[in-house]
């Protein structure tokens, strides 16, 4: 098996689209975008292309953010990486913007409050932490290491810009237990969990707890 | 419009959204300097401020804010080109 890796580029935004949507699910069938502005599996995918098309970094949905891992050719599994604070705004802050200006206006703001019920089980990302996100393997890829692997990647490519990477950092949603287990057996420790005790969350996320998993590097 | 009347329509745009009393912008405030100015906060904010002074802000143009100035600057630019 060889395995190569690269940025993403255009050729790669549905690899890059179902990696997101796959991630978003969490191993549940809620993909919490959809959940939240009320828009189709569909819907979202056109949201997501128009905003990896206008290349904004700093924020996990920036298509050259993504590290591509092909198994002989093939692209095979994807995680998208930033430094956290590295565009002088949070991510969040891009996002938001990102999402503003690619979604329906109407859509956006019948939609405030679950982004407001959403919004309470966010923690904060650290400015300068490797921040990851969109860990996907396609089917048939799983279980190969693919996901360690660009996670190293990444912390190779930062730090061969210049970048002083000291931390990885990975949100999680509490119920992903097999992912959750995937990271501690690679180093990873919980460091923040925050609950929202509102049963109207689990409409919107695949669980009530959001859980924040870091890896200090040497 | 004079920049005092803007500021004074902004600190009251940003009243109700924040849903606090006595919130004053001035050109050097940014996010991390008000309560309450998240990215939700943000996003409601941004639209409010387009509806209230019936102008569209460009992406690019939201990206460069560094500061509350910046975005009246470009409030300025706009409703001068009306």
């Amino acid at each position: 098996m060889s395995v190569t890796f690269r940025r993403a580029n255009a050729a790669d935004k549905d690899f890059v689209i179902k990696a997101i949507t796959e991630a978003e699910k969490s191993g549940s069938d809620t993909i919490s975008y959809c959940a939240v502005f009320s828009i189709t599996e569909d819907e979202l995918k056109v949201i997501l292309g128009k905003i990896l098309d206008e290349e904004m970094g700093g924020q996990e949905l920036y298509l050259p953010g993504f590290i591509i891992a092909e198994v002989d050719g093939v692209p095979a599994a994807t995680i998208s990486g930033w430094i956290e604070g590295e565009e002088g705004m949070a991510s969040s802050m891009i996002k938001s913007n990102l999402f503003m200006y690619h979604t329906d206006r109407e859509v956006l703001m019948k939609a405030v409050p679950q982004m407001k019920l959403v919004n309470a089980v966010n923690i904060d990302r650290e400015q300068g932490a490797l921040q990851i996100e969109y860990v996907y393997s396609a089917e048939g890829y799983r279980g190969r290491g693919l996901a360690a692997q660009l996670v190293d990647e990444h912390i190779r490519r930062n730090r061969e810009e210049g970048k002083q990477v000291e931390k990885v950092q990975v949100m999680l949603m509490g119920s992903n237990a097999p992912a959750i287990r995937a990271y501690e057996k690679a180093g990873f420790i919980t460091v923040k969990e925050k609950k929202l005790d509102d049963p109207a969350i689990t409409k919107l996320l695949s669980c009530d707890t959001k859980i924040l998993m870091e890896r200090i590097l040497n | 419009m004079e920049e005092n009347e803007l500021y004074g329509q902004l600190n009251k745009i940003y009243e109700t959204i924040l849903k606090k009393e006595g919130v004053t912008v001035a050109p050097e405030t940014t996010a991390a300097d008000i309560d309450g100015w998240d990215s939700l906060t943000h996003m409601i904010l941004m639209d409010s401020i387009e509806k209230h002074f019936y102008i569209k802000f460009k992406l690019m143009e939201i990206m460069k804010f560094n500061n509350v100035g910046d975005m009246v600057a470009c409030i300025q630019k706009k409703l001068a080109a009306k």
